[in-house]
């Protein structure tokens, strides 16, 4: 029997108590992180593995996982980097191209999974390295460079001068996707299928094109990302951001979602985003070595997981086996 | 062979135990008590606190008054304990490890191994051996226990305890899972473990089983005793007023005749292999159909196949004059047909997730316009759904698990209601609800089929069958041997012909 309870709202609740929390320390230890440099400077940062979480978060909650993402982003971007390399005339098919390798990687993780039936934990894992290995069989190694300057001009462009447009395109998706959870069957039905999905099938939900439909959704976000990486380093490389797989696990889990499925929310991610944006930020103005970093990281996250396996219940168990054999 | 009122032989005493939640207070001064060799039946309904006593008794969670003792020594809340004392209790999953063999199972728990610093393969297997023997029960003590039935993994939860020297056994809802005969093989054997002394206490809302075995009663409601004492004072009418406050005869239900309609499903030769064969079956507008058989007789299947979740190898299924063949449950439910399963908990609801979500789950359509849904409408509609059915709640964004079973199990007919369907397939309809519930829900079947439904009820209660259907028919392994109008059929005969080729 499953007993969980929603403990998301209150959950949520301490994340912005913890965030704003985090904001003001380093605000009053050192004025300069309020400077509008700083603060510009971070809305260029955070959007790549903000959209890359963003994008693990609908396969959390129907209770599985994409480890794939970061493999999917470097392999969008590879494709929209040979493309832009292949001169003017076909340079706009770059992003729609990105977008449907992105499509397509995800929707053949759904495909593994819902028809399949292999434990998502196992098929990403596979495709992880599937779509890295094609990525470097095409770039040969290297990274691809030389890219027309028009591209990667997006990079470091402010809508007006004020905001990243990394920062802007994070927000619009973000909002879609709480959009998409909310207030869409698709969504209401991932949570369900997440929660139980003996009752899911009973219930009468498309268990197969529901998984198809929210593994895409996690490949098209990752490549989103991907571009974005693209316009900002200049360059489209099949292993970079590999240390953002775990980071953008952890920032589900900190955000409030439940591995186990059926809980998880956009607001909850973006906040946990923000807070780690925050704390390393923080941590490189108040000129601590880049090396504390992640024990800050690690800490917290070791932390929050704590707290909230001793007041509510919280199991990574079923990350790894299928829960409709095991009721 | 200790009498039941034998002082010296007192085993269990529970005094004045109270117990609150916050400003909920779930048990208010109870005593229990027993005996040497008794079986005593804890009777209430769901959220009268029997749970909550056991979880006391058992050492799980510390009461706020009061006191437990075993055989004269007070125990604190401490399961270890408890144990030690020779407490057993047996929850309703039985909590075995289900890829390891029966013996293992018998002879793994703690106090069993106390001392052991080497596994001692041979002397424990014999121990688990000689337990079984004790209860004259055949199991073969090398099998997994996940390849058991039900009614099997139950002797071995009781065998598990023997061997862990219990002198107390609590068994909670122990006959929910049981078939009849399997039932009356339980009993014999508490029976027989009653004469070595070994004193139980059943949790249990099933009336007839109550007074099949129990020596005492003691029946709870709302966090109260209402009434204690011996079976001989208690007839199944008294003791549904005490559980439930109100007096409630287990006669048919009162319904108009309805003119007989044409069929809205028909099968002919239904069959699959191994599960059921040759079933002919009319199911009419306005009529409810029970289908009753034991555990294992092929009743399940052949409603899951009807819902289009299994698919039949033999024969043909029409749906309003039509020959269909389900290619899975959408495409029966889009041909009108909606299915209760037959656990609750594991197939009917998403337990953490709201009300709301889990009544309009299966018609998120009715709500939506383009890509998107009118969440308040949604709440609309589920809130009317709350208040058509009676179910007990504060609000509609609560978790489904917040419920007490019979509510739970109306949050599952108005997700099938939501969609008006032309034939509602109810699978154990009230397994697990309480007598109070259960007429409800038998009230809200009986008025569905009478606003011209088809229902089709598929249970082992043969006393619901004959309170709730128009018609009965029998299944015995795998074939329909038996149709009978419930106005004029008997509880016997009806038993007689369900048991008929078990016995054999």
């Amino acid at each position: 029997m499953d007993a969980r309870q929603d403990t998301t709202k209150a959950y949520l609740q301490s994340l912005a108590v913890l965030t704003i929390a985090v904001f003001t320390a380093i605000a009053l230890a050192s004025p300069s992180f309020l400077s509008f440099n700083n603060l510009r400077s971070m809305g260029f940062q955070f959007p790549e593995f903000g959209l890359l979480a963003l994008a693990v978060l609908p396969t959390m909650i129907t209770g599985g996982i994409d480890l794939s993402v970061v493999s999917v982003a470097n392999l969008a971007s590879i494709i929209a980097a040979v493309i832009l390399r292949a001169g003017p005339e076909v340079a706009w098919l770059a992003v729609p191209a990105a977008l449907a390798v992105g499509l397509a990687c995800g929707a053949f993780n759904g495909f593994l999974v819902a028809y399949l039936r292999l434990p998502p934990i196992l098929a990403t894992l596979g495709t992880m390295q599937l779509f890295g290995g094609i990525g470097i069989i095409i770039t040969q190694g290297p990274a691809i460079t030389g890219l027309p300057s028009w591209y990667t001009a997006y990079g470091s462009w402010s809508i007006g001068g004020y905001v990243p447009l990394p920062l802007a395109i994070f927000t619009v998706v973000a909002l879609l996707l709480a959009f998409i959870l909310r207030r869409t069957g698709m969504g209401i039905h991932a949570r369900l299928y997440g929660s139980n999905q003996v009752a899911a099938r009973f219930a009468g939900i498309r268990e197969k094109r529901l998984i198809v439909r929210v593994y895409a959704l996690a490949g098209l976000i990752a490549a989103i990302a991907g571009l974005v990486v693209l316009a900002r380093v200049n360059s489209a490389n099949a292993d970079y951001g590999s240390s953002y797989l775990l980071l953008v696990i952890l920032i589900n889990i900190l955000g409030g979602v439940n591995p186990a499925g059926g809980f998880g929310t956009v607001s909850g991610v973006v906040m946990a985003v923000v807070c780690l944006q925050f704390i390393s930020s923080g941590l490189n103005i108040l000129a601590f070595s880049a090396f504390t970093r992640d024990l800050f990281f690690g800490g917290l996250l070791v932390l929050v997981m704590s707290v909230r396996a001793l007041t509510g219940s919280f199991s990574f168990g079923t990350l790894f086996r299928r829960k409709a054999s095991t009721p | 062979m200790a009498t039941s009122q034998d002082n010296e032989g007192r085993v269990l005493e529970m005094r004045s135990i109270r117990k609150a939640y916050g400003p909920v207070r779930v048990l208010e001064n109870v005593d229990l008590t027993l005996d040497r060799g008794e079986v005593r039946c804890l009777a209430g309904e769901n959220g009268s606190g029997k749970s909550t006593l056991i979880k006391i008794l058992s050492g799980v969670v510390t009461a706020d008054a009061g006191s437990v003792s075993f055989a004269g020594r007070t125990l604190g809340a401490d399961p270890v304990a408890a144990i030690d004392a020779g407490l057993s209790v047996i929850y309703q999953d039985f909590s075995l490890f289900p890829n390891l063999t029966v013996w293992e199972n018998i002879s793994f728990l703690s106090a069993v191994n106390r001392g052991d610093f080497v596994h001692r393969r041979l002397s424990r297997r014999g121990r688990a051996i000689e337990t079984l023997k004790r209860m004259q029960v055949e199991i073969d003590p090398d099998m997994p226990v996940e390849l058991l039935p039900v009614a099997s993994k139950q002797l071995v939860a009781i065998a598990r305890a023997l061997a862990n020297d219990a002198r107390v056994i609590v068994m909670d809802e122990p006959t929910t899972a049981l078939t009849r005969s399997e039932v009356a093989h339980l009993m014999e054997i508490v029976g027989a473990l009653k004469k070595d002394g070994v004193a139980f206490l059943f949790v249990s809302h099933k009336i007839e089983e109550v007074f099949a075995v129990c020596d005492s009663i003691t029946v709870l409601r709302d966090g109260r005793v209402v009434v204690e004492g011996p079976i001989g004072e208690f007839d199944s009418a008294r003791l549904v007023e005490a559980m439930t406050g109100r007096s409630i005869d287990s006669q048919r239900l009162p319904r108009e005749d309805m003119a007989e309609q044409t069929p809205f499903l028909v099968a002919r030769g239904l069959g699959r292999r191994g599960e059921y064969a040759d079933v002919d079956l009319e199911l009419r507008p306005g009529e409810i159909v029970s289908v009753v058989g034991l555990l294992g007789s092929g009743r399940t299947e052949l409603a899951l196949s009807l819902f289009g979740y299994l698919a039949p190898d033999a024969g043909v299924l029409e749906v309003a004059g039509r020959p269909v063949s389900f290619r899975g449950q959408n495409d029966a439910m889009d041909a009108g047909i909606a299915y209760v399963p037959e656990d609750r908990l594991t197939e009917g609801l998403f337990l953490s997730q709201p009300i709301r979500d889990n009544i309009v789950v299966s018609t998120l359509d009715k709500n939506t316009r383009g890509f998107a849904i009118n969440a308040k409408g949604l709440t609309q509609r589920a809130a009317a759904a709350v208040k058509r059915l009676r179910i007990k709640t504060p609000g509609v964004m609560p978790a489904v698990a917040t419920l007490s079973g019979g509510n739970q199990q109306r949050v599952v007919l108005a997700r099938w209601m939501e969609r008006s369907p032309k034939l509602m397939i109810l699978n154990g309809p009230t397994v697990g609800v309480d007598v109070g519930s259960k007429r409800e829900i038998h009230e809200l079947l009986v008025s569905l089929s009478r606003s011209g439904t088809a229902v089709m009820v598929v249970t082992d209660d043969i006393s619901e069958a004959i309170a709730l259907s128009d018609r009965i028919l029998v299944m015995v392994r795998g074939r329909i041997t038996g149709s009978f109008d419930a106005r004029s059929v008997d509880e016997e005969t009806l038993y007689e012909e369900v048991i008929k080729e078990d016995r054999a």
